[in-house]
């Protein structure tokens, strides 16, 4: 299955993300929903999150100009909000997947998809 | 997802609220916990089995529990028993004994719920600095002990700030064992912005037992006292000792010495509204104690030196202590505030929330607002929110879960046996931020 598979079915296709993106641990955009760009500097400062959240907690979460409240950090996932959505970031052996809801998901429903796409693709290797 | 299962308002949830001081349980939907009573546990070794090994281990070492004995309760814990050992099933807030925390809830669901477990979703408090392998550990035992149909574990400080109308707030929770300072956004928690201090009501607890201490009176709680005369105040009080059986332990009678200066330190003490100063402590309004001795007295300025200490920790004098380490409640209001996102500063010093069994000391929010405003940037509005009602403030986090348990659009964030059983205990992780 291509990245953009993953991304249509698995995980905007799930209903619980609004959007989503699959990125390299180096920052390129490997597959993204439509409408949804996450910046190679945004990535980066995502990636060095889980190693060193310090610069995430002052100053946020950045997504596609978005900046989401980080709430949770840890080293394989971070977690944002912003207004009554947010964000999941999970990071897998080689790649960072980044889920987004609205309203209209349950904040837990959403973190449940990323992270089960997270857990699956590092237990195959990605 | 278990949104279908558990819709409308017959959900019949329970909430369970554990603090270090008291255990709040009771049922969602309703304005008060149906039990409060202390978290501590007496502990006695079963005496049918080979008593001389269990002697020599020490108590908080996990075992069967059938070899041992545990009492709950407020009475019962008063009433003399031989080897009876005061256990405490929590170390800083996190369940550290699950012998104890599960002969409790058998406790809760058998005296107070009186129902089977299996017919109540359980909503849960916890620290907000749990560790994810006893939220795991806490998950597999309600699930497949218990056998609850969902459960739902949700940071005290955030049920604090709902049961207050809030989603974004400073939590100041001053209990028993510390004080902390969450800050909550959108009702979620943020971690690495928590600040913790020593300083909670079991600091006072110690301060005020070396203050009778070095004025050398006696505590005595009502149980060790045969009978007593009347005596005029500040004279040696007249009484007699009531001889127990042998065998009450020593952490037995501490426990009951400090109920007794705990009851002290609501009716005496006070906090002061501005720093303590030599002069102010004279005009202070003396607060008359009668000990269960006999022994009366009126505390002046002594009633404000011992809580000082919360405010400013410069002046407590404790051995072992190191003044200069600890910190004072508005410095981990500010500190937290600091170490947060500076878009929603404003937001958290406009909902400050002060709550826990320790705020409720004569005059702390009222010194904590004093000495917030002076940090505080000019440019920031502040907003202190305390309950006035004592219940409010003791139980909040157990209201808010009350709150939460019962919303209609909470019924879909349960964890379902279903869930449970396809993921595993691991989904806690993912479902309860």
């Amino acid at each position: 299955m291509s990245w953009q598979g993953y991304i249509d079915n698995n995980l905007v296709g799930s209903g619980f993300v609004k959007q989503a993106a699959i990125l390299g641990l180096d920052g390129s955009q490997w597959a993204t929903s439509s409408g949804f760009a996450v910046s190679a500097a945004e990535a980066k400062a995502m990636v060095a999150g889980f190693t060193d959240p310090s610069n995430l907690r002052a100053s946020g979460i950045r997504a596609s100009g978005e900046k989401y409240m980080c709430l949770r950090t840890d080293d394989s996932s971070l977690y944002g909000k912003k207004g009554s959505g947010g964000i999941c970031v999970v990071k897998t052996i080689q790649a960072v997947l980044v889920g987004t809801y609205d309203e209209s998901i349950q904040p837990g429903q959403c973190n449940s998809v990323v992270e089960k796409l997270g857990d699956y693709l590092r237990n195959s290797g990605y | 997802m278990s949104g279908g299962v558990y819709g409308g308002d017959e959900v019949n949830a329970l909430v369970f609220d554990v603090g270090s001081f008291s255990v709040r349980a009771g049922y969602a939907g309703e304005d008060s916990p149906k039990a409060d009573f202390p978290t501590v546990v007496g502990v006695m070794e079963n005496k049918d089995e080979e008593s001389m090994e269990v002697d020599g281990t020490p108590s908080t070492s996990i075992k069967d529990s059938a070899e041992k004995k545990y009492i709950h309760d407020t009475t019962s814990l008063l009433y003399p028993r031989e080897h009876m050992e005061i256990g405490h099933p929590l170390k800083d807030g996190m369940i550290e004994d699950w012998d104890m925390f599960e002969s409790t809830l058998n406790h809760i669901y058998k005296r107070h719920i009186q129902s089977d477990s299996s017919l109540h979703p359980v909503l849960m408090s916890e620290p907000p600095w749990n560790v994810r392998i006893k939220r795991e550990k806490l998950t597999e035992l309600l699930f497949e002990k218990y056998n609850i149909p969902a459960f739902f574990l949700s940071k005290n400080a955030v049920l604090t700030a709902f049961a207050n109308s809030r989603a974004t707030g400073l939590v100041i929770d001053s209990g028993a064992s510390h004080t902390t300072a969450v800050p909550i956004h959108e009702g979620y928690c943020l971690q690495h912005a928590i600040m913790k201090s020593p300083l909670g009501g079991d600091f006072i607890t110690k301060q005020a037992k070396n203050f009778l201490a070095s004025q050398k009176i006696d505590i005595l709680p009502p149980t060790f006292i045969a009978s007593r005369e009347t005596v005029k105040e500040g004279q040696a009080p007249i009484f007699k000792r009531k001889e127990f059986a042998k065998g009450v332990t020593q952490s037995w009678q501490d426990y009951m010495i400090n109920t007794q200066i705990q009851d002290f330190q609501a009716s005496v003490l006070q906090v002061s509204d501005v720093p303590y100063e030599e002069e102010i402590i004279e005009q202070m309004p003396a607060a008359p104690y009668e000990f269960a001795t006999g022994y009366n007295l009126e505390f002046g300025g002594e009633r404000i030196q011992v809580a000082e200490g919360l405010f400013d920790p410069t002046v407590i004098k404790a051995p072992g202590l190191e003044p200069s380490t600890m910190l004072s409640m508005a410095h981990i209001a500010t500190s937290s505030v600091h170490l947060c996102d500076v878009d929603i500063r404003s937001a958290l010093l406009s909902n400050v929330i002060v709550t826990g069994g320790n705020s409720l000391l004569l005059g702390f929010t009222d010194r904590l607002q004093r000495d917030l405003s002076i940090k505080t940037p000019q440019n920031m509005k502040l907003k202190v929110i305390a309950p006035s009602a004592a219940a409010e403030r003791r139980f909040s986090s157990w209201i808010g879960g009350s709150i939460l348990a019962s919303l209609g659009t909470f019924q879909q964030m349960w964890l379902s046996k279903q869930e449970y059983e396809e993921m595993g205990r691991g989904c806690v992780e993912k479902k309860c931020p």
